[in-house]
């Protein structure tokens, strides 16, 4: 309570009108977070029985048509039902989620670990590949490896887990580095303790919180890029209902039938930021000066 | 005198730098009997962690140690050179025949596993053995440290527990598997002054119980005083006196030792006649050590012409005593 009120005291010196809605949903973030993010998936579990449609069945007679109660999101040219098609296209982005962020997760944990870990000029080349990497902005850099592997769902998920690996590999090695050097470990040494061993029970368990927020930050903007790969072609195939698909469709009627773009965009809008609201609220409950 | 449990030879450790190579020890000999209490004494840098740190062989690149011997005879009564094990060798003898413990018990404890876990693991990794029997051993020697309800402890996490609680339990960790012998670098130094005695004492009554031998570091001379079978002090990275912990508290011939005999604050020493009195200056930058004694530019019976030019060799001035200056006839406390 008394927080509450510091919180206006010093809030309402602006006198702006945003400041009470700003502290309203500052103190319910995490909770909307949570909310969007169970949301989604709820969703993906649940979408073939939640969907009034098969999505993809066309129906030509009722194409294009607004929302309306028979047709929540309305229909696309050919008459699919866009409410059943945002639903199953979760499933693409929660199944991009885990395929991509989990590769990066996997990959670039290995590589901070070694790196961090073993250092010398093991560390050096990781570390350069990991620049190399970094030195490319995320979308070209997955466009090239989707070029090269050839344009599918799978492909622009792997492509994803290769682009955000470097993140992860630094964040690791970071936190390798400062966790190897400190006096616990020297004491796991001390009482006989392996390398092996020490990388594995000493080390990792105290480096993973910063990497649980880094993979809730990044399930956002895995979601975002898979949808990016799909709009420009080059991820999943029509008729797939990934949300990325369904916005290159409806980008070219949007100006007849604004619903076709615009649910999906919605959707992929709700899962960003229940991700990110949610790692926001996980960074500040791993934050070391709050645990008690 | 018989064969000693570990015996140093010739230890240097040396690290590289982008000015340079830095000698944290030069040239350095000592060694400890079974059961034997060896306080080794110097300011910060005087290379005394450096050397116990060699001894555990846990000096990491990019440090060097060169040495002739680290002779240490293990539990079946077999000399091995610690110098020329190889990691997982060494691994063996790190917990089980040879332990240690650190200055700071706030973060020598993995913060994200249980008391109990981390001795059990220390158990097990020496002694193969059910987790109902580690555990069994863990709350025995929590109860031999003296840490009250020590089953329920066992399931805390470091956070929760007091300074002198914690140092407790990472000697537990070191004592579990009864090593032969124990390194505490300064581990009282964290600690409050009560809570110091406590420790020491516990050490010294551990020591009785398990007959291990010790070799205490710190920078306090109280402390040496009080638990001391022998005293080796050491400055800028060498042995500069060594003797039985009476001879050097009831004569010593170093000017050094008495400069720090004489910044001891002690109770009532009257404030007002006189500041206490401090050695000059500070220790030397190693790499720009001075000509000569290492200590000449601080010490007070330093001889020009003399300190300044000859490096003094470690002399015998008595029985098992012995000290590096060149005037030390001349040198009374």
């Amino acid at each position: 309570m008394s927080a509450a009120a510091q919180d206006i005291g010093s809030g309402g010196a602006a006198g702006s009108w945003s400041a009470p809605l700003r502290r309203t949903l500052r103190r319910h973030e995490a909770k909307l977070g949570i909310a969007l993010t169970l949301i989604f998936l709820v969703m993906t579990v649940a979408a073939p029985l939640m969907a009034p449609f098969d999505p993809y069945d066309q129906d030509l007679s009722s194409a294009l048509q607004p929302p309306s109660f028979l047709h929540l999101f309305g229909t696309d040219q050919y008459g699919r039902d866009m409410f059943s098609r945002v639903l199953h296209g979760s499933r693409t982005a929660l199944l991009a989620i885990i395929v991509a962020d989990g590769l990066a997760l996997a990959l670039g944990s290995a590589l901070g670990l070694i790196g961090g870990f073993i250092g010398g000029a093991v560390d050096a080349v990781v570390m350069r590949l990991v620049d190399v990497l970094l030195a490319f902005p995320y979308l070209l850099l997955a466009l090239i490896i989707v070029a090269a592997l050839g344009p599918s769902l799978t492909n622009s998920m792997i492509a994803i887990g290769i682009v955000y690996t470097p993140q992860y590999a630094r964040l690791i090695r970071g936190q390798v580095l400062s966790i190897r050097a400190s006096d616990y470990v020297r004491a796991a040494r001390a009482v006989g303790a392996s390398q092996l061993r020490i990388m594995l029970r000493h080390v990792l368990p105290n480096a993973v919180n910063p990497v649980i927020v880094m993979a809730t930050l990044q399930a956002g903007s895995v979601v975002v890029e898979t949808a990016g790969l799909s709009f420009l072609g080059l991820g999943a195939q029509p008729p797939s209902p990934d949300w990325g698909a369904l916005l290159a469709d409806g980008h070219s009627y949007f100006l007849t039938a604004w619903w076709i773009a615009t649910f999906p965009g919605l959707a992929i809008f709700c899962v960003v930021l229940g991700f990110n609201l949610v790692g926001d609220a996980l960074r500040e409950q791993f934050d070391p000066r709050r645990r008690k | 005198m018989k064969a000693p449990l570990l015996e140093v030879r010739g230890l240097t450790v040396s690290f590289r730098t982008e000015e340079g190579e830095i000698v944290a020890v030069d040239d350095l000999y000592f060694s400890v009997g079974r059961g034997e209490t060896l306080v080794i004494v110097g300011e910060s840098g005087s290379g005394k962690s450096a050397a116990s740190l060699a001894v555990m062989g846990l000096i990491d690149a990019p440090g060097k140690v060169r040495c002739e011997a680290i002779d240490f005879s293990d539990k079946s009564g077999r000399k091995r050179d610690l110098s020329r094990l190889a990691e997982a060798e060494m691994q063996r003898i790190r917990g089980a025949e040879i332990a240690m413990i650190f200055q700071e018990p706030m973060t020598s404890l993995n913060p994200v596993y249980t008391i109990g876990e981390q001795i059990i693991e220390a158990i097990t990794f020496h002694e193969p053995m059910s987790g109902r029997a580690a555990r069994g051993r863990a709350e025995e020697m929590l109860a031999l440290l003296g840490v009250p309800d020590p089953r329920r402890r066992l399931d805390a996490y470091p956070h929760q527990l007091s300074g002198g609680m914690r140092q407790r339990a990472m000697i537990g960790m070191a004592l579990s598997c009864r090593p032969s012998l124990l390194i505490a670098d300064e581990p009282t130094t964290a600690l409050d002054v009560t809570v110091q005695a406590q420790i020491l004492e516990l050490i010294r009554g551990l020591q009785r119980e398990l007959g291990m031998a010790v070799i205490f570091i710190t920078h306090n001379l109280g402390v040496a005083a009080e638990i001391a079978d022998r005293i080796m002090v050491m400055y800028a990275g060498q042995a500069v006196e060594s003797g039985p912990c009476r001879a050097i508290f009831r004569g010593t011939h170093l000017p050094y030792t008495i400069g720090l005999m004489r910044s001891v604050p002690r109770l009532g020493l009257d404030r007002s006649a006189a500041p206490l009195p401090a050695i000059p200056g500070n220790m030397p930058d190693p790499r720009r050590l001075p000509r000569g004694c290492r200590f000449h530019p601080r010490c007070s019976f330093a001889e020009p012409g003399l300190c300044d030019l000859q490096a003094p060799p470690l002399e015998s001035c008595g029985d098992n005593h012995q000290v590096r200056c060149l005037r030390w006839r001349e040198v009374r406390a």
